[in-house]
């Protein structure tokens, strides 16, 4: 950290990470590399090919999966158990801008389960490599539109197992729903009874209600960023609070302490029940998802997390998966005529292609500018 | 007339004490009374008693493998914090050195940064030498957290001890090594323990640096933590708690009760004679 | 055991002392060797790796920037960190919330100390213990129990909703009391009272008693008393429990986060969340490295009632 030659070598990200893993360090702190723990194999070495990997009988076997809440749920990968497999240990995030934040700082995973956007992020990293997708047989019965989407380079690099929505839920006792926009986050009417998620998706909805088109959003000029950001700070006085929990938000909706929700389809499932909702996806084009799993470059169980994976990508599971979340499954045997045709219509299950298509919905995507979209959000949470 | 305090102020204090004291402990008793509440949302109505969020916690791996490695790294606290501070302690009271103020500031000021702060720089410290996060990495930031309260316990007590006992064991022909091993040491064993469990509760308990720090492990405060913002059965997170914070309470009440009888025991002993003692010291 | 004679006369002095002293300094440094360089290893250089760090003398992350005062400016810059005194501004949000909870409980635990000190006798370390003891549980379950007590379908409201009690209708709230800057100061008050007490009452306990007598044998009413003698010769215990409590929650971000709602973000929480939540790193440093020159500034100040005695009690 001292000396020119070092700061150049620093400076490059790749002799950086060799000089830093093989010599330890420079200066007051060089005590500490006697200390230092020797690094986990496999770190720099080819990122595909089974060869390269211990069969499964040698494998440690306890699969690390990070996840969004409530996917623990056994019968996600009900095959996986089933097969003998011991039942993955399981750590939480509540975005993945954290799940993001926590790998560069260094938490170990072996597999995670982010929105496509992210998967640049993740490989910038350094921590992910492809799937070998003929180790994952209901591979070949996943939709290949959506696998698309996972590929970087021709490398599956995601599994697409689910997709949804990020669109408005509203109590349509309080609330117009004919306006079918994302304005309703916004609305000085609702004023107190708003509820936005923890997501600087909020800062691109609020720039498709100031007239940027969906597409444009992910990649914003500053001066739009700005203007979308005060908007949101200006707005923000309207807000009864920022979720960061779904099924807090979903007894928010419930008791009629918030009448307008940014929300995925699992609200409209649990709550079309209890209280008049109405899942809008609005006129802008409602901003869309499509998540999977990613394989941690560093993992012990590589055939492990393919196990893992061809579990969830099972047609089982993923009916299930829609019926009690409302999501969509990437497999295409699934028979949706066991699903709720309620839930079928409002999210058009029965054909993704439309309704994931643009104007109708943005399917999300790499934020170049994803440092200066985060500082955006936090400056508005700072100022509301 | 009592110069501190009148009739009247006697009993408006002593009222206000025991309001404060219910204050302090109220919402803890209810949480623990609604521990046994035979509902998933801890509020009102009561639907029954049971005990089922208390056996339901043995079920959780998760949460027993957080409790396992909260009280690994709180060991490893406790024991490296005590041996840590004795030595400074001791130079604290009997030495006197050049820059007692900046000394006694840099071990001290671990006491008022703010936790985040603290807790981002060791995420900065570990990620530029590249030492893999875990609980050691976690026991690490502790040790310097408990490091001041530690010696802030020992040090009255080493104060306590009158020097002359030192000295007298010197000019007895013990070394300083021994002195300290056989005279010192026992003395001190009951603030010795103090320390130890001020360091471990510190690190039992401690969840902001931890959260930064911890790669993939997960402490007791952490999985706590995680529950509160993300989805769960409360109730069997908070009879966890619950039995957490009981059993750390009787064991620092404990620890106190302890160290107090010591104390008398010690002023009973040096109340005798100096050669007593030395004589006496010889066998622990 | 050997019981060698050492015969000191006085005035013999010089002969053995030099060597002692050295052994002395030697014995000083072995003493404080391992703390101090524990400290110093993972407390002063992480800190200085921080300061390095927010301006670029040290990169770690693929897109950091390397030399730049970028992030400062930006901070400086923002309207949201910094803005006009007192009114905006993050920092300003958290120092009011800092102030505020010190100065409620060095108000709610100076009269308790008082009593513990003065007034109860036998019994005070005992009862002290009771006042300490909950600040020795768990921090987390103290705020989880506020939590639980005070939202809209915790034990209170629902208690409130009940139609026996019938003080609030179904369906109907209230909102100060949870997701409001009201519940952070509370539950952080609740939180740190009993810290608080220790420094007080180890300053009035040293108190000399005759002070107060000669006092009122000179005729000053108990009253005045207080004001003119105990209180000023209190003060240094005050104000180390009002900055024990006041620096560490400058950066306090688990309670606002938990029981604050949107408007509960403190300048604790940007922090956390340049770290946890995004990949500011470099301004998160920043934001930091302001905090703790704020902290040092303060302890420049008040360093001088933070001594070792003002807190450990006997």
């Amino acid at each position: 950290m001292r000396g020119s030659e070092l700061d150049v070598v620093l400076r490059n990200p790749a002799t950086r990470r060799t000089f830093l893993r093989g010599m330890g360090v420079a200066g007051a702190t060089g005590i500490l590399a006697a200390c230092r723990k020797s690094v986990e194999p496999g770190a720099t070495g080819p990122a595909s090919g089974a060869a390269s990997y211990a069969p499964i009988e040698q494998e440690p076997g306890l699969l690390h999966a990070y996840e969004w809440a409530g996917y623990d749920a056994g019968w996600l990968y009900s095959n996986y158990t089933k097969s003998g497999y011991e039942k993955p240990k399981f750590s939480f995030f509540v975005n993945t801008e954290g799940a993001l934040a926590k790998t560069a700082a260094g938490f170990g995973w072996d597999t995670d389960h982010p929105e496509v956007g992210y998967i640049q992020d993740f490989i910038n990293l350094d921590a992910i490599v492809p799937w070998d997708t003929s180790l994952i047989p209901n591979f070949a019965r996943l939709n290949p539109v959506l696998e698309k989407t996972g590929q970087i380079n021709g490398q599956q690099y995601e599994i697409v197992l689910d997709w949804g929505y990020s669109g408005v839920i509203i109590r349509s006792d309080h609330v117009d729903p004919s306006i079918n926009s994302y304005s309703y986050l916004f609305d000085d009417d609702l004023a107190g009874h708003i509820s936005w998620f923890d997501s600087n998706w909020i800062i691109q909805m609020a720039a498709m209600v100031q007239g940027v088109p969906g597409n444009e959003t992910f990649d914003m000029p500053p001066d739009q960023l700005e203007a979308a950001k005060n908007f949101c700070i200006e707005k923000g006085k309207n807000v009864y609070n920022i979720w960061t929990d779904y099924t807090q938000m979903w007894d928010d909706v419930r008791q009629g302490n918030v009448w307008a929700a940014y929300a995925w389809p699992d609200a409209y499932v649990n709550l079309k029940a209890d209280v008049p909702v109405q899942y809008i996806r609005p006129k802008e084009g409602v901003l869309s998802w499509a998540e999977g799993l990613v394989l941690r470059n560093t993992t012990q169980d590589y055939h492990h997390a393919h196990q893992f994976a061809d579990a969830w990508a099972d047609a089982g599971a993923g009916l299930k998966l829609i019926n009690v979340y409302g999501y969509g499954h990437a497999n295409l045997d699934i028979d949706l005529s066991k699903v709720d045709p309620d839930v079928v219509k409002v999210f058009g299950l029965d054909d993704p292609q439309t309704n994931l298509s643009e104007p109708a919905s943005f399917i999300d995507r790499f934020q170049p500018q994803r440092k200066a979209y985060n500082r955006a959000w936090e400056e508005v949470k700072a100022s509301i | 007339m009592n110069p501190a305090i009148s009739k009247g102020g006697r009993r408006a204090l002593w009222a206000m004490f025991v309001l404060l004291t219910i204050f302090l402990y109220a919402p803890i008793v209810i949480l623990i009374i609604f521990s046994f509440n035979n509902r998933e949302i801890v509020s009102f109505p009561w639907e029954g008693f049971t005990t089922r969020w208390y056996h339901e916690f043995l079920r959780n791996s998760e949460l027993l493998n957080a409790l396992k490695t909260s009280a690994f790294v709180a060991l490893l606290t406790a024991i490296m914090t005590t041996a840590l501070a004795v030595p400074a302690a001791i130079a604290f009271v009997r030495r006197r050195f050049f820059a007692k103020g900046l000394v006694s500031g840099i071990l001290l000021a671990p006491l008022v940064i703010p936790l985040v702060v603290f807790g981002i720089s060791l995420l900065i410290l570990f990620n530029t030498i590249g030492i893999p996060q875990s609980a050691l990495t976690i026991a690490i930031g502790h040790i310097v957290i408990a490091l001041p309260f530690a010696i802030l316990v020992l040090v009255p007590r080493i104060e306590r001890i009158p020097p002359s006992l030192e000295e007298a064991s010197r000019d007895l022909g013990a070394g300083g090594l021994t002195t300290f091993r056989l005279i010192t040491l026992p003395l001190l064993f009951p603030a010795l323990i103090s320390a130890a469990l001020i360091s471990y509760t510190i690190s039992f308990d401690e969840v902001v640096v931890a959260s930064f720090i911890n790669g993939e492990a997960t402490t007791f405060p952490l999985y706590l933590y995680s529950q509160l913002r993300l989805p769960r059965k409360l109730p069997a997170v908070i009879a966890v708690a619950v039995v957490v914070m009981v059993v750390s309470v009787l064991v620092v009440v404990a620890s106190e009760v302890g160290r107090v009888l010591a104390d008398r025991r010690l002023e009973r002993q040096t109340g005798g004679s100096v050669e007593e003692l030395a004589l006496s010291g010889g066998k622990g | 055991m050997a019981v060698e004679a050492t015969v000191e006369p006085a005035g013999a002095a010089p002969r053995g002392r030099r060597p002692r002293r050295h052994a002395h300094v030697g014995a000083t440094a072995a003493l404080l060797s391992g703390p101090l360089l524990w400290t110093i290893v993972f407390f002063v250089v992480p800190v200085v790796l921080v300061a390095m760090y927010s301006v670029g003398f040290v990169t770690l992350l693929r897109d950091d920037q390397y030399n730049t005062l970028a992030f400062w400016r930006l901070f400086f810059s923002s309207s949201v960190y910094l803005n006009t005194p007192f009114s905006e501004g993050l920092f300003w949000r958290s120092v009011r919330m800092s102030l505020g909870v010190s100065v409620t409980c060095v108000l709610l635990s100076y009269p308790v100390a008082y009593m513990l000190a003065l007034v109860a006798g036998r019994r005070k370390y005992t009862l002290l213990l009771v006042i300490i003891a909950p600040f020795l549980t768990s921090y987390l379950l103290r705020v989880l129990a506020w939590r639980v007590l005070l939202n809209p379908n915790g034990v209170i409201q629902t208690f409130l909703r009940d139609p026996r009690v019938g003080v609030l209708h179904e369906g109907q709230n209230i909102a100060w009391l949870y997701n409001s800057t009201f519940a952070i100061y509370f539950v952080l008050a609740y939180v740190w009272v009993p810290f608080v007490a220790l420094p007080i009452f180890v300053a009035l306990e040293s108190l000399d008693l005759h002070l107060l007598e000669a006092s009122t044998d000179l005729g000053a009413s108990r009253w005045t008393t207080f004001r003119r003698v105990t209180l000023p010769l209190s003060m240094p215990g005050v104000i180390a429990a009002f900055v024990f409590v006041f620096i560490p929650t400058l950066g306090e971000y688990i309670t606002p986060q938990l029981v604050g709602g949107p408007g509960g973000h403190m300048f604790g929480n940007a922090i956390q969340a340049s770290f946890a939540e995004s990949f500011d790193w470099q301004f998160g440093s920043a934001m930091s490295m302001f905090l703790i020159f704020a902290v040092a500034i303060l302890l420049a100040i008040f360093g001088r009632y933070l001594n070792v005695r003002s807190v450990a009690a006997g």
